[in-house]
Formats: structure tokens, sequence, C-alpha cells
């Protein structure tokens, strides 16, 4: 827990705000609050219209907090407050507001939740979306699952303190001519004031976009380049958004490297992967007789998956819960078949 | 010379006398060491959206919200 005192900067701008800390979603508009929800701490400025100015949070997969920063706050903060004062003065143009939905309108999430008198918890909401999602045949795991696109897949190096400063560019943006130094402002258009925004509005450019308009300011002026997106620039690790995936399969798997595939007579292509852990539920429910050593390198037959770098996630992003798959092994120099009975998690903490 | 104010040598007066300002001087540096390990926090949590919504249209204020799991 961080204290902020009175007589600090941080302190001096919160007392600017009215402070609000919910931990119970249940009376909560998601569809106006929605975010990733698997961010561990995030926070929104607005008025009291509900006019939304801008986020703070975001996060990666090496941490919750990469990108959340005391500084980077207060300059947030202060930029929460310049808003407002626009907006007061009727210089701040509205924005349309999404339509409301609540924790009681998604089904899965009422009946494990607000129907029980249950704690309504951020990633809950996050979990059963997307089983609701799977219940009712909507779920693209692909757009569903990778929600908060990583910057640095671009070349950017956010220097953090800084909010949207760039400490350092490469790749894509590089090419496209942002540089350190450089404050990121917008996106395809769209004013973004923190990493917070940003990664917002990152997460909504659609999967086949070829190219991103980021606007930078620089030297007090104002540039706008177009960056080229690289091939599967949304795509993500999901290890942190575990419990989000169904089915359940009871095993962990890493990738083989190239030369190793090679050396077993794998598809190079392929998504071979070698179980590092089972989970010992897999005895009780009959899962799979997988050992560890084991490589998998096969899913009903099929050895390649354009984003799946392991079987394990071949079978996350592409199989229904409680389907049973053939899985091809490599067991030693043996090469065996397996069953696999995979299950949807029935229960969430 | 040291005999001279060796404990030994001062009255009872001048050792309750010496007690009560140690005494004295060790609850003011307690005290200042509490201030500064519980200053004060300048922020108040409202606990309740709508709460929060109303206390802003009362004091033209925004809002900062944070949404997290309960600690």
């Amino acid at each position: 827990m961080v204290l902020t005192e009175d007589n600090t900067k941080r302190g001096k701008l919160l007392q600017q705000y009215v402070t609000a800390r919910i931990t119970r979603m249940d009376g909560i508009n998601i569809g106006l609050f929605d975010y990733d929800r698997y961010n561990t701490l995030y926070f929104f400025v607005l008025n009291a219209d509900e006019q939304i100015y801008l986020r703070y949070g975001g996060r990666d997969v090496r941490s919750a907090t990469t990108y959340l920063n005391l500084e980077s706050l207060e300059l947030a903060l202060e930029q929460g407050l310049e808003l407002h004062r626009r907006h007061q003065a009727g210089k701040l143009a509205p924005k349309p507001a999404p339509a409301p939905k609540y924790p009681r309108d998604i089904p899965a999430l009422y009946e494990r939740t607000v129907g029980r008198g249950r704690c309504v918890e951020c990633h809950l909401i996050g979990d059963l979306e997307n089983v609701q999602r799977e219940l009712d045949g909507t779920l693209d795991k692909l757009r569903d699952l990778h929600r908060a696109p990583d910057i640095r897949k671009l070349g950017i190096e956010l220097d953090v303190p800084k909010g949207l400063g760039i400490a350092s560019t490469g790749g894509a943006a590089g090419e496209a001519g942002l540089r350190p130094g450089d404050v990121i402002r917008r996106l395809n258009g769209v004013d973004v004031w923190t990493f917070g925004d940003f990664q917002w509005e990152y997460g909504k450019v659609p999967h086949d976009a070829t190219q991103a308009e980021i606007t930078v300011e620089r030297d007090g002026a104002s540039f706008d380049l177009s960056v080229n997106l690289p091939r599967f620039w949304w795509h993500t690790d999901l290890t942190y958004r575990n419990l989000s995936v169904d089915p359940r399969v009871y095993f962990r798997s890493e990738p083989l490297a190239d030369e190793e595939k090679c050396s077993l007579g794998l598809d190079e292509d392929g998504f071979a992967s070698r179980v590092v852990a089972i989970d010992s539920l897999s005895d009780i429910l009959g899962s799979h007789q997988l050992q560890i050593g084991d490589v998998i390198y096969g899913v009903e037959g099929q050895t390649r998956d354009e984003v799946a770098n392991t079987a394990e996630l071949h079978i996350k992003l592409r199989r229904q819960a409680g389907s049973e798959l053939t899985l091809q092994v490599l067991r030693g120099d043996e090469r065996i078949e397996m069953s696999l009975k995979t299950t949807r998690m029935s229960f969430r903490k | 010379m040291f005999n001279r104010f060796s404990c030994n040598r001062l009255s009872a007066r001048t050792r309750r006398a010496g007690i009560f300002c140690a005494a004295l001087l060790l609850s003011v540096a307690t005290g200042l060491q509490q201030e500064a390990s519980f200053a004060r926090d300048a922020v108040t949590w409202i606990e309740r959206y709508d709460e929060a919504i109303e206390e802003a249209r009362k004091t033209g204020k925004p809002i900062f919200l944070e949404f997290r799991c309960a600690p």
C-alpha cells in the first residue's frame, strides 16, 4: 500500500479529485468501464456526467506493474485536471457512451456470483464473459484473449515515468520515424494521454490491420507517422490469462527449439513441445497419461498452428472444452498416440 | 573531578529530575517518529460509485476511480 501524504505533489493532486475505490463490481456499468480485467489495478478519470477523460493502467506479460509508476500517475492526474478544466469551459467534445452492461446481464457471471450473493471480482468478469461467449458460440479466442497487444512488438520501449514518452525505438516504429524523446499523443486519430489509453485503443485495432497511425510530439511540434504493423502484432503470451482459457488440459509444455525438432525428425514449423509439468488433477480426472519429458508433436494429426507455439496452447486456442482428442507423442524414441480428455473449469476464485 | 559527577554523588532529587527529563525526551521523540510513520493520508476513498458521482456533482471535482480486488 502506498501512503499518499497531503503535502506531496501526488497528495495535492489527489485532493483536487473525488477519489473512489470500487472492490465490488455488482452494480457497476461494465459496458462503460470496460477494460482488460487481467489488470491488477486500473483507474479511470471521469466527470460526474460519466465522461471518461483518461485511463491509467495497462500491463504486459512481464508483470502487472510494468507500466505502473508514481511519476506517470502524477502526470495522468495533472492531465485529468486539465481535461476537466476544458470540459468545464465547454472545450472538450463529449464522447458517445457505450451501451450499458451490468454483471447481472451475463448469465454465466450472474449464476456464479451475483445470483449467489458472492463478490463480483474484476477478473471473474473477464473469465466469465469468455465462458458466456463460448456457450453462445461467439467466442473468438484470438480476438477475445489477445486484448492487450504489446507495444514492444512495434519496437517501442517507453520511458515509463514519463507516461507515453519514448525511451528507445527499433523495428517497425524506428522505420516509421519514431525517435527516443518523442511523446505519443494520438493513435489512429484518438487522443491518448497515458499508457492505459494507448493500450486500450491499440487493443481495439482489428487484427487484420496492416498500419497504425501514431502522432508524436517532438520539440513542441506534432508529427503523424504511419507504422507498418508486423505479422501477429496483436499476439501475446497468454500465461497470465491462464484461468481465462478453457479447455483445461492439466499439463504444461514448452516449445522445442528448431534444431531439436529437426534432430528428432519433427516438423520444424510445427508446435512440438515438451511436457514440463503435470497437474495432479489429471490423475483424478483421468485426463491423460502424459509423462514429464514427453514431446507432443501433433493433435488430431495436426502439427502446425500459425500462432500457437506449443501443443497446449494450440488446444486451448482451437479446441472446445470437453472435447476428447488424440495426441501424437514422442516418448523416448517411440512414437505413440494417446487420448486427452479436456474439461471446463468448474470453479473460479 | 570525575567522581564529582558520578551517579553516586548526585542527590535523589537531581536523579528524579534527570529521569523525568529523559522520559519526556523519549516520549517527544516517539511521538515525532509516530507522526512520521503515520503521516496523514491525503486520500479518503469513497467505496460506492453512486456516492462518488454525487460528490463530484456537488463539488465540481473530477473523479479518480480505482477498480481493484478487495485487499
